[in-house]
């Protein structure tokens, strides 16, 4: 179903090859416009010859030309080292003449030079760009030069509602499956990615973006197709995800040492990586991470085989770190001197930094984020420079499962704090809860989730006193994130909470998808929130966050 | 260090637009056009004008006004800087932004490019073909064969 375009125009040969002018830094492979189909009204100017579009000879050919072309014949004869800016003004010099010829023409748009419109292009996601190519036959082709973002999204996940109810309804998986059609649809998705591919004329491209999640697995040949596609084009940005419907442990697409060594000269471009279902081992992050010389963010999420994370410092341009659900790893290492932001979800393992002066944001689930909180003192080093930080806080069998839980220590810089709650005792929550304007004088925003049952009537006791500090506490905002009311449990335990803290601003609620099933009244939320908190006001945001 | 900076900040530029319109300008704001400073590095006298030959007046006025705002980009944040970079983007209409565009791409100044190329990229989002015809004043110059092949070659492109 998809005709192969045939390479570059037939008619206008706007992407002419082999022309002097395109030399110039900035204009990479693309040619200047050369409407040869399209000729000027000659009623517009008098003074000008038609010699502007003749790209051989632009200067020689037009000794009438204005006053700007005898200024740069002066130029060129005055001084040899402006020989490359004058190039550039020559090229230009047609253009203006151009425009001015073309004042009356109501496109001026499309009368832009071709490497403005590939600029304007290449600030388009794929879909729009490829959608300009039905506004006229100046753009039939234009995108095909995008140095922008291709990206490719495919999902055989019914609608996220259709999931949600699927939860809702607690089994029946079944109900919705059906793999017939779609294994046609990944075929014609993978067609789809080849074709946008084989079509791309530009030299590089800014991102490149593959987003899977089917019910069968991609062949491994076409995937290392468009990650060698991604390379070669020296991309800036590349982020894959191929994970499969149901539960899913690991990749089944590995990226190797020998693919990664083939364009190793490209790789230098890559400032963003991001790998997602995608198997990796230490020794190739390891590889990234020496050869990825601009590399600032790196993402590795569900990688079985990463046994190992060794970050080799100093790495001053890394910033962005996010481990997550790797499971098989032993241990992380991290020297990266000018590190921002790290993320980890995963098991209790030993993560160690070097330094981390200038860390400010960190997010924790997972065991590990228990195993933190557990020893949170011996962290404390760490974590005094965050502004923003989200934790997981659970009890499980090997940590926090006592009423006792270790104390916050004083972080002095933390402004954002996100909280997901599964602790058994509801009275430390509180007293938790209670203490933190004190553990952190600057916290503006705190959000929490609640994400245990906890029975209803058990913990009416538990509301404590607001200690003193709250007259001083800079809180504006708490949000409950992920709410759906689902039990009086739950509610009981968000009053309680809400009792024990200082008197915020705003109560934003961050209603989940169940909500659209279960329609909870909030109007006991909403009088509660009036007698603890006279001047709050409170919102339902309108988006449905995700289940998890 | 420091006197050679301020000695630089001082020093005073005069452009010439197309239409032989004069601007004084400071060396620093000036220099955020790469194709001036390439001028500028291989002249022995900067006193005399420097013409920016395909720009004309009131663009080139414009132009300016950017390139002050970002020569003394300490005194604001970042998130005041886009948003005034918005602000002035969004005064523009349709004419001034093509010849901006022009003059952005020939004095090479990469933010002032960026920021518009981005401007008219966020008109074209969201809209139909048609829309965007209806926008720019784009003339369709296929036939009805020739859009359904198109159409038919990226057929997910298409869909809403």
């Amino acid at each position: 179903m998809h005709i192969l375009c045939k390479r570059g125009l037939e008619n206008d040969g706007v992407f002419e090859e082999d022309e002097p002018i395109a030399a110039d830094e900035k204009g990479g492979d693309i040619t200047m416009p050369v409407e040869e189909d399209e000729p000027i009204e000659a009623d517009e100017s008098e003074s000008d010859s038609n010699g502007v579009f003749e790209e051989d000879e632009p200067i020689a050919a037009d000794e009438k030309g204005g006053d700007i072309t005898m200024l740069i014949s002066e130029w060129k004869n005055m001084s040899n080292p402006l020989t490359p800016v004058l190039k550039r003004c020559d090229s230009q010099m047609q253009y203006c003449s151009y425009q001015w010829k073309c004042c009356k023409s109501a496109d001026r748009l499309s009368d832009l030079p071709n490497d403005i419109l590939v600029l304007i292009v290449s600030r388009l996601r794929l879909k729009e760009a490829v959608r300009t190519s039905l506004l006229s036959r100046r753009w039939k082709n234009m995108w095909t030069y995008t140095a922008g973002t291709l990206n490719f999204h495919y999902s055989e996940e019914s609608s996220i509602y259709e999931d949600c109810l699927r939860i809702y309804l607690q089994s029946r998986t079944k109900i919705l499956d059906d793999n017939g059609p779609h294994i046609v649809k990944m075929s014609e998705f993978i067609k789809l990615v080849n074709h946008v591919l084989s079509l791309h004329q530009g030299p590089t491209i800014e991102e490149f973006e593959v987003f899977v999640k089917s019910c069968g697995a991609i062949s491994e040949k076409y995937i290392e197709k468009w990650v060698e596609f991604a390379l070669g084009k020296r991309a800036k940005r590349l982020k894959l995800d191929f994970s499969l419907k149901g539960h899913q442990m690991h990749g089944y697409f590995s990226i190797t040492k020998p693919l990664l060594r083939k364009f190793k000269s490209n790789l230098s471009s890559l400032t963003v990586l991001s790998l997602k279902y995608v198997e990796v081992t230490s020794k190739v992050i390891y590889y990234v991470l020496l050869k990825c010389s601009a590399l600032e963010e790196l993402h590795v999420a569900h990688a079985g085989s990463l046994l190992r994370l060794k970050v080799p410092g100093p790495l001053p341009q890394l910033k962005c770190l996010k481990i997550i659900r790797c499971d098989c790893l032993n241990w992380i290492q991290i020297h990266a001197i000018n590190i921002v932001s790290f993320t980890y979800h995963g098991r209790d393992i030993p993560v160690t930094f070097k330094t981390a002066p200038r860390l400010v944001n960190t997010s924790l689930r997972g065991l590990y984020a228990s195993y933190f909180v557990q020893n949170i003192g011996k962290y404390s080093s760490y974590i005094q420079n965050v502004e923003s930080l989200v934790l997981e806080i659970r009890s499980s069998e090997k940590y926090l499962s006592d009423e006792v839980v270790p104390e916050l220590p004083i972080l002095e810089n933390l402004r954002v704090l996100e909280l997901d709650l599964g602790i058994n005792s509801v009275e430390y929550i509180c007293n938790f809860f209670a203490a933190l304007p004190r553990k952190c004088p600057l916290l503006t925003r705190l959000s929490f989730s609640i994400s245990r049952e906890y029975d209803a009537g058990q913990y009416k006791g538990c509301w404590t006193k607001r200690s003193s500090e709250c007259l001083h506490s800079q809180l504006k905002v708490i949000e409950l994130l992920n709410f759906c009311g689902r039990s009086k449990g739950e509610a009981e335990v968000i009053y309680s909470i809400l009792s024990c803290l200082p008197s915020p601003d705003q109560v934003i609620l961050h209603p989940n998808l169940l909500w659209e099933f279960k329609k909870p009244n909030i109007k006991d939320l909403s009088k509660k929130l009036k007698m603890m908190h006279p001047k709050a006001e409170l919102i339902k945001s309108s988006c449905l966050r995700p289940l998890f | 260090m420091a006197s050679t900076s301020t000695s630089t900040l001082s020093r005073k530029l005069i452009l010439k637009s197309s239409d032989g319109e004069k601007f004084e300008v400071d060396e620093n704001v000036a220099m955020q056009s790469q194709t001036i400073k390439h001028m500028i590095e291989d002249l022995d006298d900067i006193n005399s004008p420097i013409p920016v030959s395909i720009v004309t007046g009131t663009i080139l006025s414009k132009v300016i006004e950017y390139c002050k705002k970002h020569a003394t980009e300490d005194s604001d944040s970042d998130e005041q800087l886009k948003q005034w970079d918005k602000e002035y983007a969004n005064n523009m209409d349709l004419n001034t932004l093509y010849y901006l565009l022009l003059a952005a791409n020939y004095m090479e100044i990469k933010g002032l490019l960026e920021l518009i190329t981005q401007c008219v990229a966020d008109m074209i989002k969201g809209k139909s073909p048609e829309e965007i015809r209806a926008h720019f004043n784009i003339k369709n110059d296929f036939t009805p064969q020739e859009e359904a092949n198109i159409r038919n070659e990226n057929p997910w492109a298409f869909e809403n």
